[in-house]
């Protein structure tokens, strides 16, 4: 049952990968890319700064508390949000990794997150205040403060897959309780997403090699050529299960990296959630402006 | 020799009634080198699951004085290793070290143990310069020790290799035989590659569609034109007169 469900949640993954890119002519040449970035994000993960040394548990505590607390402000209160700016950029000097990393990364996200309140200045226009000859509307603040949202949530999640691999991430949700099935099959999923592509990409070739001219796969084509990838994909998630059965895998990873959070961990974690929480609570902009005027 | 394979009138068929193995006895000692030839779809790698428990078969099948049943699985893989034939369906982990630490890592060893067993898997494979390589950038035959390291930090008492030479060019295929001939564990070797059997394996089982066709030495079996032939397999290069290139 486990394989089967592996296989067909698999199968979805690489079905929407190949639905959104298959029209395109050099449609390997992005999955090949994509799966060197996959293997990018590992190489980053097992880099060896201030951060990536930190207890995973602490890592992800403070991801999750960032995000809740940029997004509990309210959209027109924008002079709150942007100290809250100040936390990744001082999280991304102590990973060691260049904040133009995560924006190429994250190329393709960005823009359908700054477009999530992209009607707000039309529908809104109600004036805030005025720059000189420019009357700043509520909807523009609002737009500026949800895109700002956004941008911040995904840059601290980038932080912690760019500073903790999978497994310490994993690891780390147990110890938080989660469902094992779940960060079983969030592991494997994420495991078996390049090998997958590897597949759908094989696929894509023969069948391009057999229909020169063609651009995309042809939709009397499309029943065999999906039905072929969840069969293989099925297969691939049974053999790979396998390999995993032989080697004492159970349902359950065991690490062998079980650290024990440490004080530096913990002064860490309670330092970066004081800083957060603070910067929620006091209006650091206002203050600011309010000492400077 | 202790026998460390004993399969007795074993058979196992697919869910859709194929019978592949039917009426199946076999006996290994410890230590021997046995290599499994014949045919495709004679069941060479259906035996192998088999032996590990990843299939259910029928008929009495003990590996290490264990018989292959749930409760004995766990003890028996960890003493037996298991090469698959696709590398890229054996490892998993985002590095060489990832994945040979898996095992030791399921079986609960230490810190220290498992950073010892990673250490000298990859010496007896030769691969020390891997460890950290990611696994995705490696090339057929670098893949290929990987997994047999992988196999080797369990230290077990049985390997079984499945088409191991498979995908390999002539340089990896001669460090691959060169590891197999230095390891002194059991090992049961299924291939199509009969030069590599020749020099690997001291004892050669030949399977067809009804079961062992032949059992006895490489050498005996090896030579045996008629044999092999019958069995859709040719002499290996090894003891083949060279046939002349046809040119128009």
């Amino acid at each position: 049952m486990k394989r089967v469900s592996c296989g067909i949640l698999f199968f979805i993954v690489v079905y929407w990968y190949i639905c959104v890119h298959w029209k395109k002519e050099d449609f390997m040449d992005q999955m090949t890319s994509a799966m060197l970035e996959l293997a990018d994000m590992d190489t980053l993960a097992s880099g060896d700064s201030f951060l990536h040394r930190r207890h995973p548990l602490a890592k992800l505590l403070l991801t999750i508390l960032y995000i809740f607390t940029v997004v509990s402000f309210p959209v027109n209160q924008l002079s709150g949000l942007i100290p809250m700016v100040l936390i990744p950029v001082l999280a991304y000097q102590m990973a060691d990794l260049p904040l133009r990393t995560c924006f190429y990364k994250l190329r393709f996200v960005l823009p359908l997150v700054c477009a999530v309140g992209i009607w707000n200045p039309i529908l809104n226009r109600e004036p805030a205040f005025s720059l000189g000859a420019l009357t700043v509307t509520v909807g523009m603040i609002s737009f500026l403060s949800l895109m700002l949202k956004g941008i911040l949530s995904l840059m601290m999640s980038f932080l912690l897959i760019a500073t903790t691999n999978i497994e310490k991430i994993c690891y780390a949700l147990s110890l938080l309780k989660v469902p094992k099935v779940m960060v079983t099959q969030t592991l494997i999923t994420y495991r078996y997403i390049s090998l997958l592509l590897h597949e759908a990409g094989t696929m894509w070739n023969a069948y391009k090699l057999r229909a020169p001219g063609q651009k995309g796969v042809h939709i009397s084509a499309w029943g065999s050529f999906l039905g072929q990838l969840l069969l293989r994909s099925m297969d691939r998630a049974s053999d790979l299960y396998q390999s995993m059965e032989m080697r004492g895998f159970h349902g359950s990873f065991y690490y062998a990296e079980v650290q024990r959070a440490g004080r530096t961990d913990w002064l860490y974690f309670l330092i970066m959630a004081a800083v957060i929480l603070l910067l929620r609570l006091v209006n650091l902009s206002a203050l600011l402006g309010g000492l400077l005027v | 020799m202790n026998k460390v394979i004993n399969i007795e009138k074993a058979a196992f068929a697919y869910e859709t009634g194929k019978q592949i193995l039917s009426d199946f006895s076999l006996t290994i000692r410890s230590g021997e080198s046995v290599g499994l030839i014949g045919a495709n779809g004679t069941g060479k790698s259906t035996l192998m699951k088999m032996l590990t428990g990843l299939l259910s078969h029928q008929g009495k099948v003990e590996v290490l004085g264990l018989e292959v049943e749930k409760k004995n699985l766990p003890e028996i893989r960890k003493r037996l290793g298991f090469v698959f034939q696709d590398s890229d369906s054996q490892l998993f982990m985002p590095t060489v070290y990832d994945d040979i630490a898996f095992a030791p890592r399921n079986y609960g060893m230490s810190r220290e143990e498992v950073e010892q067993r990673v250490d000298e898997a990859l010496e007896r494979t030769r691969i020390p310069h891997l460890k950290y390589k990611q696994n995705y950038k490696m090339s057929g035959g670098e893949k290929r020790m990987a997994c047999i390291a992988v196999v080797m930090a369990m230290k077990p008492e049985i390997i079984l290799l499945d088409e191991p030479s498979i995908t390999l060019d002539p340089y990896n295929r001669r460090t691959l035989i060169n590891n197999l001939n230095e390891m002194s564990e059991t090992k049961l070797i299924a291939s199509h590659d009969l030069d590599m059997i020749y020099e690997t394996c001291e004892r050669v089982i030949l399977m067809d569609k009804t079961g062992i066709r032949a059992d006895g030495s490489a050498e005996e079996i090896l030579k045996d034109q008629e044999l092999l032939e019958s069995c859709h397999l040719e002499l290996p290069f090894c003891f083949s007169t060279p046939v002349p290139r046809k040119r128009k």
